[in-house]
């Protein structure tokens, strides 16, 4: 997955507007349930691919990204 | 509790044998245990004194005027009264509360497990929030083992949108997002409609069952106490001038095989999505 559609996923998660940079101190929206909400639509893309990593502590957009990376998605 | 049948995996309180199992109890919280079992709901006084009270009303007041303070989030807001979390981080007194010990020892003696308590939400006014059950948001592995508490820091009466439960109702279906054929919500969004369809459902059940819902009044530093299924909601505050300082603490208990947020999970496909009640315990 590249960023662009990383970023694309998160944004359409949380209802926000996102980028490279952000994370869940500078977007509101990034709370709790934003997070399940990103990690749900990240395991239906990859169809349940993601099950194998730990995404519970990506709380940015790159830490995301690094770690989809690692498993290919 | 000196019985074989009580390592049932099952809240004993919410048992079809509780009428036997109560027999094993000690006796100093059994009527309780009966009006918890009948209703799904109980209420104690905390004996909280006038200077605890002041100061904690004092703390949540600098919590919400702080922009910083966490808040649940926006799709559980029904007006712009705050309602603010993890107050306990910050403010002894909201701590204290939150394991404050005639509520442990009432729900220890309930459960028959420690009581953990992993959420606070500290409010100002009243919610206006809908019925529904805190299951919904909290769910555990055995099933029910979830209960909260709501202490009134002042008292509430029909003006300023008192809790209104519904007696009875712990003993209906527990309900997820699988009952409406729902795939997990893959955004706020989705979990907004999701969440919108489930307080329909709600509203119809209590309608068609014409189950009658009951306001709480309650004096400063009583507390409500309620069970894993049991709906209830704030009632529409009339008088808008009028604050409501209390805060809820929700509880797991211990030696539960995980705990889970069912909004993300599918459990009849063993998908869950666990919460690590280790780092939430307060």
């Amino acid at each position: 997955m590249t960023d662009d559609n990383l970023i694309k996923l998160v944004s359409k998660s949380l209802k926000a507007k996102v980028n490279l940079n952000s994370d869940s101190n500078n977007t509101p929206e990034w709370d709790s349930i934003g997070h399940l909400s990103i990690i749900s639509a990240l395991d239906k893309l990859s169809k349940g691919k993601t099950e194998k990593i730990d995404l519970s502590e990506c709380y940015s957009v790159k830490k995301l990204s690094t770690k989809l990376k690692k498993i290919k998605i | 509790m000196k019985n074989k049948l009580s390592k049932i995996n099952t809240p004993w309180v919410e048992s079809d044998l509780f009428n036997f199992l109560i027999k094993f109890k000690n006796k100093k919280y059994r009527d309780i245990a009966k009006k918890f079992n009948k209703d799904g709901y109980i209420i104690i006084d905390l004996k909280l004194s006038k200077k605890f009270i002041a100061e904690t009303t004092s703390n949540i007041s600098e919590l919400a005027s702080d922009q910083n303070t966490k808040k649940n989030p926006k799709i559980y807001h029904y007006n712009k009264n705050p309602r603010i979390i993890e107050g306990f981080k910050k403010f002894k007194n909201i701590k204290d509360l939150c394991r404050h010990k005639k509520i442990t020892d009432v729900l220890k003696y309930l459960y028959n497990k420690k009581p953990i308590p992993f959420n606070s939400i500290n409010f100002i006014k009243g919610t206006d929030q809908p019925l529904h059950s805190d299951y919904i948001h909290f769910s555990s592995m055995p099933q029910k083992f979830l209960a909260a508490a709501w202490i009134a820091l002042e008292r509430t009466d029909n003006r300023n949108g008192p809790l209104t439960v519904v007696p009875g109702s712990h003993k209906l279906d527990v309900v997820d997002y699988s009952l409406f054929n729902l795939d997990t919500p893959s955004s706020t969004t989705e979990l907004s409609k999701y969440y919108n369809l489930y307080e329909e459902y709600i509203k119809e059940v209590v309608s068609s069952k014409k189950l009658k819902t009951k306001t709480i009044k309650l004096k400063p530093g009583q507390a409500l106490i309620w069970s894993a299924n049991l709906l209830h909601g704030g009632k529409k505050i009339i008088d808008q001038k009028r604050t409501r300082y209390s805060q809820v603490v929700h509880y797991h208990f211990d030696k539960c095989d995980f705990v889970y947020n069912p909004g993300f999970s599918d459990i009849s496909k063993g998908k869950f999505a666990y919460r690590d009640l280790k780092a939430l315990k307060i």
